[in-house]
């Protein structure tokens, strides 16, 4: 991986990856059950799994920053830093999609 | 061709029922109008209501009616830009009215926006739960599976009482989109209680069928309680302060402290089912 190319996904990733915290903090954190208190299992269970990842979310975030700073990127922390980011992106989609289809998300019945 | 006017039973007969499970049942409600007498939706505090509440968190957004009127009705603007703004805004002033105790609130225009909202029709398909009518909730007793336990005879079923809860909850209150734009999030978003009538049926055993008429009742609870403010409520009305945040401190002030009394909604659908009796 060139410097460059290193400096500019760690900037990118660490932008995205605290933009994203910001985002689902809003949808699924923010507000929910307005303006009654109702909450659906799903709402509820995602909520509370964002409630637990966000702040090491947003961690990452920060991570990433200081690694476009550094002076030395090394390849490897890169990858595995990188890797983080990805596998609890697919978790997060395997979770929201797992439990959206086995509770009640409003549809009750 | 089957004329359903013959198989009309003698009075509606309760098929299905669902409670909200968060509910914290304190309050009982009879509805003479849609409900038989021996049946009453008990509902939480957010049906209370009162005068000079001491309010449980920040100062209040207003000191007068006038001034809190003005700000509860800012969630209609928010929150009912999209559609249904008119029907929002109705049930606000059924609020406003000012009456000394709790009333329902039913409309044509909320019955048809229950009837073509995607969770409701879910959800009617669910409490029936035949295999040819999709969504089914599988693994559960519901109306289909209860008359089957009854060998086909309505009269002997029993009640699923385990239903899961609807809910007005599309979309996101921070786009307000959805639900949140149209009105429906904040005029009701979680239904509280579900009550189902079978209005027709009858069974052929010959071609092995039953057709079903099922009316079906959603009620909610226009009103708010401490818990609601708490979490969604603003402590004042300050330059930092969120508008949907200050209606809802306005809505609490003029129910707990001012006298208001909520509003139970209600909506009704009905729906027709020809399903194999298999």
């Amino acid at each position: 991986m060139k410097i460059i190319g290193k400096r500019v996904l760690s900037y990118f990733l660490g932008t995205f990856t605290l933009l994203l915290s910001i985002t689902l903090y809003l949808f699924f954190i923010d507000k929910v059950g307005f303006a009654d208190g109702y909450i659906s299992e799903y709402q509820l269970v995602m909520k509370k799994y964002f409630q637990l990842t966000l702040i090491p979310l947003s961690l990452l975030g920060i991570y990433f920053f200081i690694l476009g700073h550094k002076r030395k990127r090394e390849s490897k922390t890169m990858i595995l830093s990188t890797s983080l980011f990805f596998l609890y992106l697919l978790i997060t989609l395997i979770i929201a999609k797992y439990f959206y289809t086995t509770l009640n998300y409003g549809q009750g019945g | 061709m089957l004329n359903l006017n013959f198989c009309k039973l003698l009075r509606p007969k309760l098929v299905a029922f669902a409670q909200d499970s968060y509910l914290d049942p304190t309050t009982e409600f009879i509805d003479n109008e849609a409900l038989p007498s021996c049946v009453a939706p008990i509902f939480g505090p957010d049906l209370n209501y009162g005068l000079r509440r001491k309010i449980p968190y920040g100062s209040g957004v207003g000191a007068t009616e006038a001034e809190l009127k003005s700000k509860i009705l800012q969630l209609v603007n928010i929150f009912a830009s999209d559609a249904n703004t008119d029907l929002t805004s109705d049930l606000f002033n059924s609020f406003l009215k000012k009456n000394n105790e709790v009333k329902v609130f039913s409309d044509q225009r909320l019955n048809t926006l229950a009837s073509n909202h995607q969770n409701i029709k879910s959800f009617c398909n669910r409490a029936l739960s035949a295999p040819e009518h999709p969504p089914i909730t599988a693994g559960q007793t519901r109306i289909h599976q209860a008359l089957k336990n009854a060998n086909w005879s309505i009269e002997n079923i029993n009640v699923p009482i385990n239903l899961g809860v609807p809910a007005f909850n599309n979309g996101t209150p921070f786009l307000r989109s959805g639900d949140y734009g149209n009105g429906l999030g904040l005029m009701i978003n979680g239904i509280q209680y579900v009550y189902v009538f079978a209005t027709s049926y009858n069974y052929f055993p010959d071609i092995e069928k039953y057709i079903i008429n099922l009316d079906y009742y959603f009620y909610d609870v226009f009103g708010l309680d401490d818990d609601d403010l708490l979490e969604f409520g603003a402590k004042g009305d300050g330059l930092f302060s969120r508008a949907d945040s200050v209606g809802i401190t306005a809505w609490w002030q003029l129910q707990h402290q001012f006298g208001y009394a909520p509003l139970v909604t209600r909506c009704k659908v009905s729906r027709s089912y020809e399903v194999a009796a298999i």
